[in-house]
């Protein structure tokens, strides 16, 4: 149906006031019902729209009302592009709900200002966590923390500058390959998604060529948002292992902090063109020529709906997605590890060591919040939701990975589970980066990669202009944040180390004083050596 | 609990009889501002500092106030400039005690952090390795000594300067009697000998003479314990690669790099055979 213009203009308001009335109501509904005087009402705030997460807490909140009557837990689930605005109003306010998820929009600012350190906490044993015992003997009942499969050493459920724990993940996520299982078999043969890069990037040219009897094509593969940036990051990251060796001065097996990479940049260790990089790059190409167009500029959303309607065989997309595939897709779904090449491929092994392996990269992380009505009812259900048998619960719902390591992964597939056996993470420039400058320089030449016509060499001729720049930018605010992170840890440590004085006048360090001093001598190790190499590589100009 | 009991009747001492002084509203403040919570904590400070029944206990809420004003947000050179000059008070009191000592060493650090961005790092770094000269034996003696060490690493641009320099700074390893600062300190001559003089046979030194200790952080034990199984592996000794690689997996065996470390453990018996 074609409308007037005017009639446009009206639709697209009533358009907007429809979505304003709609975000009003997901973020006011959690305490717009009346409640019994005698109930205590937790609240969660929260931006987990996916498929069978609001369900999955349900699930458990329903469980924990039934153990204690009396609880009643409400749910505000708010979109993740409003979630970070709306958290900040509820900030300010004075009216954040007793659980707030930690990771949109969070700042470390934010998280000193408004959720509850948990470190103390996270050392005793999680009460609904008990482990089984076989034969009546007492069995040790491990730290809350060593419950999780990361350990809880990830942001943001440990927050480094602040030097404590802030929130508990209830999944984990990772990037995988889905896939039509029906279609695939028509174009390729096989149900079964090819684990090697050659025959993977065959199964793509042999899906474009592949007659639909419809009038639309049918594209390889699709990736959207921040999905393909993780994507790309993915696939120049797997080039780049020698790189990092290269690099490595500290001898500590990995790229080490985003700020000591620049440095090697801005001493030259390593250039626009070091071989790693343009390998990277040459590998993303390749991907890209089977991507769907504009794929930089689509929305996570368009792609997994592009997918949905068989306009795609593959859709590269996190974990998180799969509740949503298994709910909206009416055929049989697979799902592989994104096929990379090894050490041994004749064209893009010789920058390889091994495979990488997957980060874990947690999720659904929830904090108790400083305004909390009840943070000891929050700490408690926030034990309940991550207990082994309640992460069974959660997982079974949502589909999603669990964190507690002790969880019964259930009908999840194998496929889903993060596989750490791999080189770890090393260096990521179009999603996390150094910083702002350098992530926007480098993405803004993107499009000379990955258009028809174009190529690394015309996109690493792009980077050369503002891409240092960028660099030098981001890193002298890194310098910034160290000074001021460490000028307010001077604070810290003046209190912590008094209060451990006074309450025991024998020990001159507390255990808050010492985790403090390392982490100031980290920083001061950083900022001392950027300001060293910076004026060398100024004396040398 | 005889500790505790300790701890109150010390405070008892330090903070007089019960009352709007008393130890534990003390510690409350204390509590606030090392958890971050300026705002609560400066309005506590201000109540105690405001309440005037208990002149004995003054000096301790001076201490306390002024390292809660280096965090006030938003930053303001009155805050700081009142720090400063709550910390010389302290120090007046009594410049050797713990606390006289550890205002001497914010003073310090203000000069360092805390005003401007670009501080005179010569004069500080002298400042540092005085304070612990007259104190050899304070807490924050040895923590300024560090500071000390901290900076001078990075000074000096020719190798003649650079190694001149790392020589006077391994004369001061004796002078860390407080194991947890000893650890920090080789942590931070192993990384200076790695990165400004390209030295692994000195910097695996210092990692051998941390003695097994390990620092609180996990993150940064982890890249201890791995950078001392690196080095091993570099100049040659096998069986100690092997054993720190092991020690990792053992301590560390969900980290990221769990899977590298078995490989190289797999390398290094294949050799073997």
């Amino acid at each position: 149906m074609i409308l007037p213009g005017r009639a446009k203009f009206f639709a697209f308001l009533a358009l907007l006031a429809g979505v304003g009335c709609a975000a009003g109501w997901l973020a006011m509904r959690g305490g717009s019902q009346a409640i019994p005087s005698a109930t205590q009402v937790l609240r969660i705030g929260h931006y987990q729209l996916e498929t069978g997460v609001r369900e999955g807490l349900a699930a458990v909140a329903a469980e924990y009302e039934r153990l204690h009557p009396g609880v009643r837990i409400e749910q505000n689930a708010v979109p993740k592009k409003m979630f970070s605005a709306w958290m900040r109003t509820q900030f300010a306010g004075r009216t954040a709900p007793d659980l707030v998820q930690l990771g949109e929009g969070l700042t470390e600012e934010i998280a000193l200002q408004n959720f509850r350190p948990l470190s103390t906490w996270l050392r005793e044993p999680n009460p609904y966590d008990q482990p089984p015992s076989t034969d009546g003997a007492i069995v040790q009942s491990p730290a809350w923390r060593d419950t999780f499969i990361d350990g809880l050493t990830s942001y943001p459920s440990y927050i480094p500058a602040l030097i404590d724990h802030y929130g508990v993940p209830n999944a984990l996520f990772t990037l995988r390959v889905f896939y039509n299982r029906d279609l695939l078999t028509k174009i390729s043969g096989s149900p079964e998604c090819p684990t090697e890069f050659d025959k993977f990037m065959e199964v793509c040219a042999q899906a474009e060529r592949f007659d639909t009897k419809q009038s639309r094509p049918l594209y390889a593969m699709a990736s959207g948002g921040e999905d393909s940036r993780l994507l790309l990051d993915t696939i120049t990251d797997s080039q780049m292992q020698r790189l990092v060796r290269q690099i490595d001065d500290l001898r500590i097996l990995q790229a080490g902090m985003p700020d000591y990479f620049a440095l090697h940049r801005i001493n030259g260790s390593w250039t626009l063109r070091s071989p790693g990089l343009l390998a990277g790059h040459e590998l993303a190409r390749e991907y890209g020529r089977h991507v769907i167009p504009g794929f930089l500029q689509l929305a996570a959303e368009d792609a997994l709906l592009a997918f949905v309607q068989q306009r795609v065989l593959f859709l590269v997309t996190t974990t998180q997605a799969y509740g949503s595939l298994l709910a909206q897709t009416n055929f049989p779904l697979g799902v592989a590890r994104l096929p990379l090449p090894g050490p041994d491929h004749a064209r893009f092994g010789a920058e390889i060591l091994g495979p990488p392996g997957d980060p874990l990269r947690p999720e659904v992380v929830l904090g108790i919040t400083r305004e909390a009505a009840q943070p000891e009812l929050a700490l408690d259900f926030l034990r309940f939701l991550s207990s082994r048998r309640m992460s069974t619960i959660f997982a079974e719902r949502t589909g999603w990975f669990p964190a507690n390591k002790a969880a019964s992964r259930g009908s999840i597939p194998a496929e889903l589970a993060p596989d750490t056996s791999g080189f770890p993470e090393g260096i990521r420039l179009a999603r996390v980066g150094l910083g702002i400058d350098s992530r926007r320089a480098y993405q803004a030449e993107l499009h000379r990669l990955f258009s028809a016509d174009g190529s690394v060499e015309a996109f690493i001729d792009g980077l050369v202009v503002n891409f240092d720049a960028g660099l030098r930018a981001d890193l002298a605010r890194h310098q910034k944040s160290h000074r001021e992170i460490n000028a307010r840890n001077d604070s810290q440590l003046a209190a912590a180390w008094r209060l451990g004085t006074l309450r025991d006048l024998a020990t001159a360090a507390s255990d808050r004083v010492t985790p403090i001093i390392e982490t100031q001598a980290n920083r001061e190790t950083r900022l001392y050596r950027a300001e060293a190499e910076l004026n060398a590589s100024t004396k040398q100009k | 609990m005889q500790g505790q009991t300790a701890a109150v009747l010390a405070s008892l001492a330090l903070f007089g009889s019960a009352g709007p002084l008393s130890a534990g509203s003390i510690q409350k403040a204390y509590e606030l501002s090392a958890r971050g919570l300026t705002r609560e904590s400066e309005q506590e400070w201000r109540r105690l500092e405001a309440d005037g029944r208990n002149p004995a206990g003054i000096r301790e809420v001076h201490f306390g106030r002024a390292g809660n004003l280096l965090n006030v947000q938003p930053r303001t050179s009155a805050n700081i400039d009142r720090a400063a000059e709550l910390y010389r008070d302290v120090v007046k009191g009594d410049p050797d005690d713990e606390i006289g000592v550890a205002s001497a060493y914010f003073l310090i650090r203000i000069e360092q952090f805390h005003r401007g961005t670009t501080p005179d790092l010569e004069r500080i770094a002298g400042d540092f390795l005085a304070l612990h000269a007259a104190h050899p034996e304070r807490y924050f003696s040895q923590l300024a000594l560090l500071k000390h060490v901290t900076l001078r690493l990075w000074s000096g641009t020719t190798t003649a300067e650079k190694q001149s320099e790392f020589s006077r700074l391994e004369s001061y390893a004796k002078d860390f009697t407080r194991p947890e600062l000893a650890v920090i300190y080789h942590f931070l001559l192993s990384d200076g000998y790695l990165v400004r003089l390209s030295d692994p046979v000195a910097a695996l030194r210092h990692q051998r003479a941390r003695d097994g200790r390990l620092m609180v952080k996990e993150d940064t034990s982890a890249d201890l314990t791995l950078k001392t199984a690196e080095l091993s592996r570099e100049i040659g000794d096998l069986a100690e690669a092997t054993a720190h690689y092991r020690d990792f997996l053992r301590r560390f065996p969900t980290n990221a790099r769990a899977w590298l470390v078995r490989q190289r453990l797999n390398e290094l018996e294949g050799a073997k055979k």
